[in-house]
């Protein structure tokens, strides 16, 4: 029996409360299109349902989801990339939340540093929880992290730490 | 201090109330659609990762607007673009995806069997499974006299989808004299691509009378199913059993069918103590420019490394015009490294598949482990055309290669200008084994369920031959292996290569038995000398001879199993009675003269019986596709 088969119904609407916001937060980041983000939001879940990965703390579990969520957004951007089709030819209408300077900076960093960068300032982990959880080394993470805030700081100005 | 700009952006990203509604919705929708098939047929379904699950793919074949993406239904609803417009660009790009996208749901479908029913409610119908590319036109596809003919940006493309499709012709068996030839010698053979060849043939439409001949070669079939051949602990050093059973032959009242099963020892992947080196060999030649082709072979490569072993080393080298390495010796354990490599191939240029054979035999041998695995995973449309491209000069090359310990695993995508006898070739020349791979799921099946045999080879060079006992047989006809035969002199002969066998794996063989008391007349020759053969009255019908080598040695061994009348049975095994199944069809499909009172309603009849007592989904694909291929 397959793993997510163990995993009732109800266990994967908990999941889904407990992690769909942090999912879709990094889709869109990654994909910056609300009907690509829902889409990734739903196989990242489906992928939840088949993986035979026993969580054992929400902490592990959010963990999980968030590495799998960036992996399959970069994932689909680089397959998107290679098949040179662009994922939503057309800009999003109604951006379904205000877009601001930041948000648009944030959104313009290149793809690899969008995990840490998430990861660092908006759930607050420091650069080696982060290298345990994305399963790289601290001094890639580091380095991705001060690289990133140059751009964040060449865009946005200021004494970004 | 972090800058707290950056959360608030973050903050900023925040799903309607609504479109969490949707997603959880969409989310426990495809729970259970992944449910019903793993209730129905104990498959894992294919999600792969795209941004559509599995799920959307078979509404979108069966013709449906994929519901659970309605958050980008949505969004383009509300910029005006509904899809199915034939005028903007997102629908002609699901246009020119549906081939592709048709097809994986197709043969999902299939491979999963009934279970999909259960997505009903998405306007999938009990005709699913053959309506991918015999779709309606409005979908976008006609009907044509094959059911090739495809619409792209409002041009109508006539497709004969096996035109420049190489396949080689093959000779049937004719019933032999036990007085004359009482030996049948002949190589193993574990491949199983002329099966998963036939099924995207059948899943583009093609029916009885269109399948190319050559390509279907019915041992591949008998093995491309798994049997319950039964594997006793033996104090023998054989990794061999062999069990043998014989019933009143289905098609012809006077032969009976035997039906041969050898079988390995299994063993697990993750058991084995040496390591693997594989090199991937990919054809990114402009002929694999195409989502079937390199897409498929991309997805299937990463689901390949998803199930390595974290110290087996992944080489990959890449071949068009030239030669190119893009990884060398890195760990399984760097996946993402071996990931962004694979996913970052392009197609173009032509094909040179010799250089870059050379090149991954000498990385190959490069990282060598002794004792270990050490292989290569050519993967190709075959379509080399480029330099050393006759089909003796790149085995004569792959013959001298396979003195050093390298394996080879061929795997074949796409259709089109596929070239089956070339890949099979390089295969049997190469001590490989030979798939096609026509969707996700079989991928998953070479590299998931099968993957110690698919990697693990437990017997070198295993040869069979049968000899019978003319007190008991007087004549015989080796069903399918043509292209396997050996003379009986060669069966000793270990300079003599023959095909390689993994763990876990089975080998089907059949013959049609003409009895003693058998009405049948064969021809026999008068021996002007005397040498009759009346043979021996002790109870042996026929002795199956096995030799083999050990993986990677030279000393060869022999072992031999006798059967008799202890193996006739009136009521037959559902294994038996299935193989007979399958060597039904594929002689109707290749319009064999040995056919006798076979049709397409006694195969499916069989395969019936069987499924009764076994639900088998790949046995019950097989009843489906058989139904699909007779209109």
């Amino acid at each position: 029996m397959p793993a997510w088969y163990s995993r009732a119904a109800h266990d994967i609407e908990a999941m889904f409360r407990r992690q769909a916001r942090a999912v879709y937060k990094v889709s869109y980041s990654y994909m910056r299109s609300a009907a690509d983000a829902e889409d990734a939001v739903q196989a990242v879940f489906v992928k939840a349902m088949r993986t035979d990965q026993h969580f054992v703390s929400e902490e592990h579990e959010h963990a999980w989801f968030v590495r799998v969520a960036a992996n399959h957004c970069k994932d689909l951007l680089k397959s998107a990339a290679r098949r040179n089709v662009p994922l939503d030819e057309a800009p999003e209408p109604i951006a379904p939340f205000a877009h601001d300077g930041t948000l648009d900076a944030v959104l313009a960093l290149p793809s690899k540093y969008k995990d840490v960068v998430y990861l660092y300032y908006y759930e607050g982990y420091t650069a080696d929880e982060i290298a345990r959880m994305l399963d790289r080394k601290s001094s890639t993470v580091r380095s991705h992290l001060s690289e990133a805030r140059a751009i964040l700081r060449e865009t946005l100005g200021g004494d970004l730490l | 201090m972090k800058d707290p700009r950056i959360a608030h952006a973050y903050d900023s990203i925040e799903p309607s109330e609504e479109a969490l509604d949707r997603m959880l919705e969409s989310v426990l929708e495809a729970r259970a659609a992944l449910e019903a098939d793993s209730a129905s047929f104990g498959v894992e379904p294919q999600v792969k990762d795209d941004a559509r699950s599995v799920f959307n793919r078979i509404a979108e074949a069966a013709g449906a607007e994929p519901e659970a993406s309605a958050g980008r239904e949505a969004a383009k609803a509300s910029r005006g673009m509904a899809a199915g417009n034939p005028s903007n660009a997102p629908a002609m790009r699901r246009r020119k995806g549906w081939r592709f996208v048709a097809a994986a749901a197709a043969c999902l479908v299939l491979v999963a069997g009934v279970g999909l029913f259960a997505l009903g409610g998405l306007g999938m119908g009990a005709s699913a499974p053959e309506s991918a590319d015999r779709a309606p036109s409005e979908t976008g596809l006609s009907n044509g006299s094959l059911g090739y003919d495809y619409i792209v940006d409002g041009e109508r493309i006539d497709l004969d989808p096996f035109n420049t499709e190489g396949y080689d012709a093959i000779e049937e068996h004719g019933f032999s004299s036990v007085a004359n030839q009482p030996f049948s010698t002949f190589s193993a053979d574990v491949d199983t691509a002329s099966y998963t060849n036939w099924r995207r043939m059948v899943n583009q439409g093609a029916v009885l009378g269109e399948f190319p001949g050559g390509s279907i070669r019915v041992e591949e079939f008998l093995n491309y199913f798994e049997y319950a051949y039964p594997f006793e602990d033996c104090d023998c050093i054989s990794p061999f059993r062999v069990s043998a059973t014989i019933s009143d032959c289905p098609w012809n009242p006077d032969t009976k069918l035997l039906v041969l099963g050898l079988k390995t020892r299994e063993l697990s992947y993750a058991d084995l103590a040496k390591g693997n080196n594989l090199v991937f060999l990919i054809d990114v030649s402009g002929s694999m420019n195409d989502p079937e082709k390199l897409g498929l072979l991309q997805d299937s490569f990463a689901y390949l490394v998803d199930e390595l072993k974290p110290d087996d080393t992944v080489s990959i080298v890449t071949y068009s015009g030239e030669e190119r390495v893009v990884l060398e010796g890195v760990p399984a354990s760097s996946k993402h490294t071996i990931l962004d490599a694979i996913y970052s191939l392009e197609a173009h240029g032509s094909t040179n598949g010799q250089a870059g054979l050379a090149m991954a035999y000498e990385l190959a041998e490069r990282h060598f482990i002794e004792g270990g695995n050490n292989r290569i995973v050519l993967a190709s449309d075959g379509d080399l055309n480029v330099g050393m491209t006759s089909d003796g000069a790149l085995s004569d090359y792959v013959s001298k290669q396979r003195e050093n310990g390298v394996y080879l695993t061929v795997l074949g995508f796409g259709d089109g200008n596929y070239q089956d006898a070339k890949m099979e070739t390089i295969a049997d020349d190469g001590n490989g084994n030979y798939y096609y791979i026509d969707c996700m799921a079989e991928a998953k099946r070479v590299f998931g369920d099968e993957l110690s045999s698919t990697m693990v080879t437990v017997a070198d060079d295993v040869k069979l031959q049968l000899e019978f006992n003319p007190a008991y047989v007087k004549g015989y006809r080796q069903v399918g292996y043509e292209n396997r035969e050996l003379s009986a002199d060669e069966f000793r002969d270990d300079k003599v290569d023959a095909g390689e066998v993994g763990a876990g794996h089975t080998v089907t063989v059949a013959y049609e038995l003409v009895m003693a008391d058998s009405a049948m007349e064969l021809f026999m020759t008068d021996s002007r000398y005397g040498t009759e053969q009346l043979g021996v009255e002790n109870g042996e019908w026929f002795v199956v001879n096995v030799r083999w080598k050990e993986p990677g040695e030279t000393e060869a061994f022999e072992d031999a199993h006798a059967f008799g009348e202890e193996s006739y049975t009136q009521s037959p095994s559902a294994d038996w009675t299935f193989a007979a199944a399958v060597i039904e069809y594929c002689m109707i499909a290749t319009e064999s003269r040995h056919v006798g009172e076979a049709t397409v309603m006694s195969v499916l009849e069989k395969v019936d019986d069987v499924l009764h007592e076994s639900g088998d989904p790949y046995r019950s694909e097989f009843r489906s596709l058989v139904a699909n291929s007779t209109e």
